[in-house]
């Protein structure tokens, strides 16, 4: 399968700072997690891709084309989604949205269309009449989010698309960007620093650190595995609890407020969890199998890379 | 024990763990004298012009951290800069450690906001914002240079101090305006979304600051709007709606108290059917649904505590052979769902 | 019966033009402006000229109409069509263009700016140069329109009237009319350009055009005075630009000097208007970045 996104020895530089140290790596998911401390280089890496800063050596392809050579094709081909406040004040929704698909290369009665499709399917069906500068934060948001997929893009950048947004419409973009990555044929890019965000959409992540990339993981075949650690909360005396299952032999560590997790060897059922839960008048309100989340993975990354940096 | 005043939850005391829980007003005022060890705000109303801001509040807020969470526009702000004394309530009383807000030197020392806008002084360097800061607030030279030191080793951000803020990323900002507000050794600490920008690290380790200040004795107030991290740091919640509070306390108990939604527990098991068939048996089982794969049930129960017990047995007695145990809607995120979210259907 | 479920559909349709998609900037540049009432009135009064022009034309072709007023015979001053009447018409159409452009050319790029959509306009096939393109456009039309179509307009009309051989006797007129104008043009759009990337606030960005045009002659006068020169008209690109229209309009030296517009030679002028064109586009290109790197 042709790679999504295609690094080559790619180097950015500063000035006499090197950003992006010769990344090479190559990227095929559906959707794509970009992450990394504050100053590994990642938002210098998507403006790169999306042709804002020039490689000082090397390149990167995007659908096979050069992003040098074949900028202005590439630039059709992708949306954008920027994390600071984008928009036109005086325009209303429609006409920015359409304005925008018009300069991607749609004809203008198909990008009307579209705007309307676009505004509608993010939700902001009723307001789109009214002009950006009066939009609430979330509504800017979905709006940024519309005039990225208007003109429909084969690949997406989305940076840090949750922003300031209350839970219910975090929640609703959450679920628009899986619609988006599952309906069509358009790949995502979500940049972001909140793991669970990302562990909810993304197959595939690309960590940076210091300019280099700390790893590359495919999420699908990491939640297939490791199904050997135990995560349990539990209500009740949780200490005793976590003596007595430690005494039958499993390693236990404990979290605070009853959450702990267990290390379960093949010789140990759940069943005896339990006994030792009901011996006790412990309840245990939660358990299931922990897989190594995007947390783990994250932290592992950054310490491989030598010792971490603390700052910055 | 608990009270119900209409539609909003209040939960007291009684409680297993040793951490002080939010009580009514005039309930803290009689156990603990005048209120000196928490921020106490009675029958309070902001109105600006026409436009609520909060409309009655009433809270004890103890120390340790205490979780602020709600939509836009909720009046989270309002409350948090009635707390700080940047603003009078229209209506009511507030006291911050039995200083009130019309006292704002006295009150100013003792207390720490970092608030949501990201602006700095033009040309400011790191050290010099937080230097600055502390020279406003009466300290002699030694005095501040030390303590913003101590403030920048805190957040982590020694190494960059000397640099101008302009340059800064958006997380060493963040970083920057939060050694700001500590700087001085508040006592009260208000935090406005603190967490925006950061990377993972630096998330994890200012959760653990906030935890660590929490148990120092602090009262550390924390609005933010990712829940599983309010979930993670909170000893007590408020949750806000349109200028209301709609609760306040510990999760689990708000949890409890909220009766028109019996809880809900997510079973994945070998044997649906067993389990499904053993918990009709009990009375406080409303509903057990075979979920789709048919490979577990949901079941809603109004009494949790009995339930999980019941468990135990079955999975003892009966050989049920578990996968997963999940409430469904036990944490900050489902609490929001049933007492916010149902009223704010647009963004 | 069906039920249609609402979801992402991708786009399966035809694109446009590339070479010459810039002018969708263009006509949503124009789209705004004449939503204010003032502006459109103001634009509609820069036509009453034209209108003053085309009778002042029929006046000096018709006996009849001097004798029933009694006016007196041809004379460079009163009723005769020639190189001062375009002259003077083209620069009272500049003042009003200059006008329109100060009020509401700043928007063009300022709105953009405001609220940093450039990121999501640069993102897209569009280059930096067809950007400022495509806004130029709309500047240039709209000053188009007010100066040397109207007098090319008043040209071929006097031309009819006249009658045999004039047209030709006149022809460098045509030259002149359209170089001034475009070299108008050409500052007026920049100007406006730069100052409404440089300022994001449009009503700023309006003041600092206004400063540019005026201020600069303060300096200029300044120098002259102190330093006894006339080169500090070259801060002046207002007396540049009408040194220059009076050497492409063929007025007599005699009169230009009595009008003391000789101060500085015509290579200098020159050079002024140039500068002015070169400092816009170099500020036009330090401003309009997709991304901003500030350096610790």
């Amino acid at each position: 399968m042709a790679p999504v996104i295609e690094l080559d020895g790619l180097e950015v530089r500063f000035g006499s700072r090197s950003v992006l140290k010769q990344l090479k790596g190559q990227l095929h998911g559906r959707c794509i997690g970009l992450l990394g401390p504050n100053g590994s280089g990642k938002s210098t890496l998507l403006n790169t891709l999306l042709g804002f800063y020039p490689p000082a050596r090397g390149t990167a392809r995007i659908f096979g084309k050069d992003i040098g050579e074949h900028s202005r094709e590439l630039r059709g081909l992708i949306g954008y989604m920027p994390e600071s406040d984008a928009f036109i004040s005086n325009l209303t929704g429609v006409r920015f949205v359409r304005y925008m698909a018009e300069l991607s290369g749609l004809p203008s009665t198909h990008a009307l269309e579209r705007a309307h499709e676009a505004l509608f399917y993010v939700g902001l069906g009723e307001v789109r009449y009214r002009k950006l500068g009066t939009y609430s934060l979330g509504m800017k948001q979905l709006a940024k989010l519309a005039q990225a997929i208007a003109h429909g893009p084969r690949l997406v950048f989305l940076d840090e698309p949750t922003n300031g947004l209350d839970p219910p419409a975090r929640n609703r973009m959450i679920q628009l960007i899986r619609e988006i990555r599952d309906a069509g044929n358009m790949h995502v890019v979500i940049s972001s620093h909140l793991l669970r965000d990302v562990d909810e959409c993304c197959d595939e992540v690309i960590i940076l650190r210091d300019g280099n990339i700390a790893g590359i993981c495919n999420l699908e075949e990491e939640r297939r595995l490791n199904r050997k650690f135990l995560e349990l909360e539990t209500h009740g005396e949780d200490h005793s609890f976590a003596d007595a299952v430690q005494q039958l032999g499993c390693e236990c560590a404990l979290f605070g407020k009853g959450r702990m997790k267990v290390v379960l060897p093949e010789t140990i059922e759940i069943r005896e969890l339990y006994q030792i839960a009901a011996q006790r008048d412990v309840q245990i309100r939660r358990m299931n199998y922990r897989r190594d989340s995007l947390e783990d993975i994250f932290l592992k990354a950054m310490q491989e890379v030598g010792a971490r940096n603390g700052s910055l | 024990m608990s009270a119900t005043t209409g539609d909003r939850v209040r939960v007291t005391g009684n409680r297993e763990d040793r951490t002080p829980s939010i009580v009514p007003a005039s309930r803290a005022q009689q156990s603990s004298g005048d209120g000196r060890d928490r921020i106490i705000l009675e029958n309070v109303s902001k109105f600006y012009g026409e436009v609520l801001g909060v409309n009655r509040v009433n809270l004890s807020i103890p120390t340790g951290v205490t979780g602020l969470v709600g939509p836009n526009g909720s009046g989270k702000t309002t409350l948090m800069n009635l707390m700080t004394g940047l603003i009078h309530p229209t209506e009511g009383r507030v006291s911050v450690l039995g200083i009130s807000p019309t006292r704002p030197e006295e009150l100013f020392r003792r207390v720490g906001y970092c608030a949501q806008f990201d602006s700095f002084p033009k040309g400011a360097t790191g050290f010099s914002f937080i230097y600055n800061t502390l020279r406003l607030h009466g300290l002699d030279d030694r005095e501040a240079v030390r303590l913003t030191h101590e403030a920048l080793e805190r957040v982590g951000m020694t190494e960059p101090a000397l640099r101008k803020v302009a340059g800064y990323s958006k997380g060493m900002r963040q970083r920057i305006r939060l050694a700001q507000a500590i700087a001085h050794h508040p006592t009260v600490l208000v935090l406005d979304e603190p967490l925006n920008g950061l990377d993972p690290m630096a998330r994890a380790e200012s959760l653990e600051l906030f935890q660590a200040l929490g148990k120092e004795g602090l009262h550390v107030i924390i609005s933010s709007h990712i829940l599983h991290e309010v979930d993670k740091m909170s000893d007590q919640v408020i949750l806000m709606s349109s200028g209301y509070v709609v609760a306040e306390g510990q999760i689990h108990t708000v949890r409890t108290e909220v009766k028109e939604h019996p809880m809900q527990i997510l079973i994945r098991c070998s044997d649906p059917n067993l389990l499904a068939s053993r918990v009709f048996a009990q009375d406080h089982v409303v509903e057990a649904k075979l979920i789709d794969d048919g490979k577990g049930v949901l079941v809603r129960t109004r009494d949790a505590d009995a339930f999980y017990l019941l468990l135990n047995q079955l999975v003892v007695k009966d050989k049920l052979a578990l996968e997963t145990v999940a409430p469904a809607d036990d944490d900050v995120n489902s609490v929001y769902q049933y007492l916010i979210g149902s009223e704010n259907k647009t963004i | 019966m069906a039920v249609y479920k609402r979801s992402y559909k991708p786009y399966e349709g035809g694109t446009t033009s590339e070479r010459w998609r810039f002018l969708v900037l263009t006509r949503y540049g124009f789209s705004g402006l004449f939503d204010s009432r003032p502006f459109t009135g103001a634009f509609v009064l820069s036509f009453v000229p034209f209108l003053i022009g085309v009778a002042m034309i029929y006046f000096a072709h018709s006996a009849t109409l001097r004798a029933l007023l009694q006016v007196r015979g041809p004379g460079p001053d009163t009723g005769q069509i020639n190189n001062y009447f375009f002259l003077a018409f083209l620069a009272i159409q500049s003042w009003f263009s200059f006008l329109l452009i100060t009020w509401q050319g700043p928007q063009l790029i300022a709105a953009d700016l405001a609220n940093n959509a450039l990121p999501l306009i640069l993102g897209r096939p569009i280059s930096r140069t067809e950007y400022v393109l495509g806004k130029f456009l709309v500047i240039a039309s709209l000053v188009s329109v007010l100066t040397w179509i109207p007098t090319l307009l008043l040209f071929f009309l006097n031309a009819g009237m006249e009658g045999n051989g004039w047209i030709w006797s006149h022809f460098w007129m045509l030259g002149s009319i359209l170089l001034a104008s475009w070299m108008w043009i050409a500052i007026v759009g920049l100007v406006a350009l730069a100052a409404s990337a440089w300022l994001k606030w449009r009503v700023a960005a309006s003041a600092l055009m206004l400063a540019f045009f005026f201020v600069g002659p303060g300096f200029g006068a300044a120098i002259n005075v102190t330093l006894g020169t006339n080169w500090g008209h070259m801060l002046d690109v207002l007396y540049a630009v009408k040194l220059i229209w009076v050497g492409l309009f063929r007025v007599p030296v005699s009169t230009a000097q009595a009008l003391n517009m000789l101060g500085i030679p015509l290579w200098a002028a020159w050079c002024s208007v140039a500068g002015t064109c070169a400092l816009s586009l170099f500020l036009l290109n330090r401003r309009l970045k997709a991304r901003e790197v500030v350096r610790g």
